[in-house]
């Protein structure tokens, strides 16, 4: 085992502990369902039936059924906030009511909320009504008629659909949560980086409880488009904009059977982005000082104990680096004062080679190995809720070899978990396309208890 | 509780603005109460009810930091240009070279992305189909290049500060409308704070002024509409403001520990002292009717600062020149000064800077900490009929000299995001 080295640790004097969790995705509208999904072997990803995305590999792991939460929310408002606030909503509900809380609990202000939120996407028809007004006879847009006039046919609230706090700013409405808060975007980072900011908000004392976790992207021509050409998913889930690679990665096909790729999207094996899809999800954990916790008899789920952070991005397809990925693993352990082999699991944010590298540089790869467990072909892609929602299923799946083989990576025998029921302390990382990439130490229940 | 707290430095500070191409002018025009705004130039406002607003011109950019960088130009938006002409001022200030973990220094942005262009719409509606949208098409003929997709990403930004100043240590995007540079600054007071970087390049940037970015504010009527002339139409509490006044432009401080300021012999602005956040909870398009959330943002920076409301002896306002924010701003000074509300001054950066939305907090942060190093109140201007209901000491239209050590500067965000920042003269 490779040493840690200490500087500049911060423990959790009193400790911050998870008291609630809540998560939406395409395998299930609450945790439950999700790991039940997970368990029993499903795969949340599915061919796109809502539009045509032939072009764009016809797959991924949408939410087809999200919660329906009572709002009062206009209409014409709730339609810029598209899939986004539903996944929201969702998570944060169950969340609040999986830890006991209900309205006058706390005190609004004292209430922080921190969230990562994924792309959002500016709704084109909203824009169009204005192009088709000023189109010339010949097809081309008449900007003599555009300026003065046609531009009036742009929908007004259109560019709420490009903010990504809006709808953060109506979860915080819908659930009265007043107190400190933060929008962090997009990637898997900023799930991370809106849990260490609701820690740390409760170590200062500047909230009594703090809700903290990510929102994808909605699936649409957009945000496949988008995470195709950065490389995220991989050529087949982007099939019809890789025509061009498809000499090099032949297997790549729009038209690909369902049933084919199902089967991809099971096993992770490394090394590749092929066969990953992009997902809808939202995750939420309620997290409060352990003290207060307990002072409300709240059921404590588990604990935080670290986080690290870095950024370099490699020239070769734009994620983390090795070295970056290796930074913040070792921050988080630093924090938490643990020694790599003290990690009984490791929820993987991807499948590349940089963290694969990364991880079997700090963690020993023998008899003595965490358990190593990727999502992400399973669920898809999911971005700034990956790591929140890779945590609340680490938290909540029923014993640690519930986790089936083809969601385990290698080396998936020997590794230490034999001995316990339930991880005790587990690895959550979150890489994201553009170098950025955190790590988090979650305690299991046990544990902190 | 943690223990002993870090205190958290400015060793940095750089700003682009239409008044200024760098932290020293944009002071100095403030100072002599110069406005920034004009009519746009920098696309067609032909027919729109407002056509003016506060631009920069290119010439006033400095992109030595990106020189040869391959691809930084296809991907960078214009926002990202003038983050990158205010964080070279700001690095450079701080001699941020001279830090060697580089895994120690981050990047803290706020920032929303790039708007598509009315071209984009063309090509939209061509490659549109009845069952959704021809990507392939649209995005192989090379019109809507790879490189939208940078430029519409705010954390691209993030990441190419991050390598351009190599920066490998906590980076993280901010996107909470106008509060968002505030925030960036406030997120990147506490990564200091827990240890978990040296230093951080902290700020905020945004250009609006294109059409599709500017004409959303157009459409929902909350830009100036009624001027007698570009200069006089950001009048923050004034009796006829009648609506903000779009910028565009770039703010950064570099935040670093006091001790590893000290260590490497670092010049010090100023200390950061507190940062407060809130959220109004009330409704998207509305501020709360009681400033509930302002007031509870600069409570909690006021109390993260260990200091009492009777400490604070000037506040950088938000003050956006909207018949709502300015009313309710003032109604929120009211409850946090109590009877020395009056007696504080408050100003408005944004009357001769108009409003540079993610940008504003970094830019406005920056004036405040020169302000104070100068002993200098920064004027608003335009105000000349004296709203009722807005009553407090505006340093109407002259800057005032007078030595203030503890100043406020507030953001609040579209949606109800509020931000406040508390900084100090250092005092060692």
């Amino acid at each position: 085992m490779k040493a840690i080295r200490k500087r500049d640790s911060y423990p959790l004097a009193d400790g911050v502990v998870l008291t609630g969790v809540g998560a939406v995705c395409s395998l299930g509208n609450s945790i439950e369902e999700t790991t039940q999904g997970l368990v029993s072997g499903k795969s949340g990803v599915t061919e796109i039936m809502d539009f045509d995305a032939g072009e764009l590999g016809g797959f991924a792991a949408q939410v087809k059924n999200p919660p329906a939460i009572d709002t009062d929310i206009h209409p014409q408002l709730a339609r810029t906030m598209g899939k986004h606030l539903l996944l929201l909503l969702a998570a944060t509900a169950e969340a609040l009511s999986r830890a006991g809380i209900g309205p006058g609990m706390f005190d609004p202000q004292d209430r922080g909320f921190f969230a990562g939120m994924g792309m959002v996407d500016y709704h084109v028809e909203d824009l169009l009504p204005a192009v088709i007004k000023s189109l010339d006879p010949g097809g081309d847009l008449d900007y003599d008629r555009f300026f003065p006039d046609g531009y009036r046919e742009i929908y007004p609230l259109w560019p709420l659909g490009m903010l990504n706090n809006v709808v953060f700013c109506q979860a915080s409405i819908q659930f009265d949560l007043r107190g400190e808060n933060c929008v962090f975007s997009p990637h898997g980072d900023a799930g991370i980086q809106a849990v260490a900011e609701a820690v740390k908000v409760l170590e200062e004392g500047k909230a009594k409880v703090a809700l903290a976790g990510g929102v994808s992207e909605e699936i649409s021509p957009f945000s496949l488009a988008r995470a195709r050409l950065k490389g995220l998913i991989g050529p087949q889930a982007g099939a019809g904009l890789a025509r061009d690679d498809k000499k090099r990665h032949p297997a790549g096909k729009a038209d690909k059977p369902l049933s084919a790729c199902r089967s991809a999207t099971r096993n992770p094996q490394p090394e590749t982005t092929e066969d990953i899809f992009l997902g809808e999800g939202g995750a939420m954990l309620v997290l409060e000082p352990l003290s207060s916790a307990l002072g409300r008899g709240a059921d404590i789920l588990g604990g935080i104990s670290g986080f690290g952070f870095s950024c370099e991005r490699s020239e070769e397809d734009n994620s983390a680096t090795r070295q970056a990925i290796s930074t913040a693993i070792r921050g988080a352990l630093s924090q938490a004062s643990l020694d790599p082999g003290s990690i009984d699991l490791i929820m993987l944010g991807s499948l590349r080679q940089n963290e694969l590298e990364a991880v079997r540089e700090i963690f020993d790869t023998g008899g003595d190995a965490p358990l190593m467990v990727s999502t992400v072909k399973a669920l898809g892609e999911m971005l700034a809720a990956g790591p929140i929602l890779n945590a609340a299923i680490a938290l909540s799946i029923p014993g640690l070899t519930s986790f089936p083989p083809d969601v385990q990576c290698p080396p998936a025998e020997g590794h230490k978990l034999r001995g316990h029921s339930y991880p005790r302390r587990i690895l959550v990382n979150g890489i994201s396309s553009e170098g950025r990439c955190a790590s988090m130490i979650v305690q299991g229940g046990g544990e902190t208890k | 509780m943690p223990q002993k707290r870090k205190r958290v430095v400015v060793t940095g500070l750089g700003m682009i603005t239409p008044i200024g191409k760098d932290s020293r002018e944009t002071f100095e025009n403030a100072r002599n109460g110069v406005s920034g705004v004009g009519w746009l130039s920098s696309f067609q406002t032909e027919g729109l009810p407002c056509r003016i607003g506060g631009q920069v011109s290119d010439s006033s950019f400095n992109l030595l930091a990106a020189k040869g960088l391959q691809g930084i130009e296809k991907c960078s938006s214009r926002g990202l240009k003038l983050m990158i002409s205010a964080v070279s001022e700001a690095a450079g200030s701080a001699r941020l070279d001279s830090i060697q973990d580089r895994d120690r220094v981050g990047v803290s942005l706020g920032y929303h992305g790039e708007n598509p262009s009315v071209e984009d719409l063309l090509l939209l509606y061509r490659h549109g189909r009845r069952d959704g949208w021809d990507l392939y098409g649209l995005t192989k003929n090379g019109a809507y290049s790879f490189f939208n997709f940078f430029r519409r990403k705010p954390d691209v930004a993030t990441s190419i500060l991050s390598i351009l100043f190599n920066c490998r240590g906590c980076s993280l995007t901010i996107v909470s409308a106008c509060a968002a540079g505030a925030q960036a600054i406030g997120e990147a007071l506490g990564i200091i704070r827990a240890g978990k970087a040296d230093a951080m390049i902290a700020g905020g940037c945004e250009s609006n002024l294109n059409f599709m970015g500017f004409v959303g504010f157009v459409l929902i009527r909350a830009l100036s509409e009624r001027y007698s002339s570009p200069e006089k139409a950001s009048r923050p509490f004034d009796r006829k403001r009648n609506g903000f006044v779009m910028s565009e432009g770039a703010g950064a401080l570099v935040l670093e520990s006091l001790d590893h300021a000290l260590d490497r012999g670092a010049p010090i602005f100023a200390e950061v002292l507190g940062y407060g956040s809130s959220a109004d909870a009330f409704r998207i398009t509305d501020v709360h009717p009681k400033g509930d959330g302002a007031v509870f943002a600069m409570q909690e920076a006021i109390v993260d600062a260990g200091l009492g409301s009777s400490d604070i002896e000037y506040i950088n306002a938000h003050g956006t020149s909207t018949l709502q924010n300015d009313l309710i701003e003032t109604l929120a000074i009211k409850k946090i000064l109590g009877e020395r509300a009056k007696r504080v001054p408050v100003s408005s950066n944004k009357s001769m800077i108009g409003h540079t939305i993610a940008a504003s907090g970094a830019i406005e942060a920056g004036l405040t900490i020169m302000g104070m190093n100068n002993s200098v109140l920064l004027p608003t201007v335009n105000y000349e009929y004296p709203d009722p209901k807005c009553d407090l000491d505006y340093v109407p239209n002259q800057a005032r000299q007078l030595e203030h050590g503890v100043a406020l500067s507030n953001s609040f965000g579209f949606g109800g995001q509020n931000a406040c920042l508390c900084f100090g003269k250092f005092h060692q």
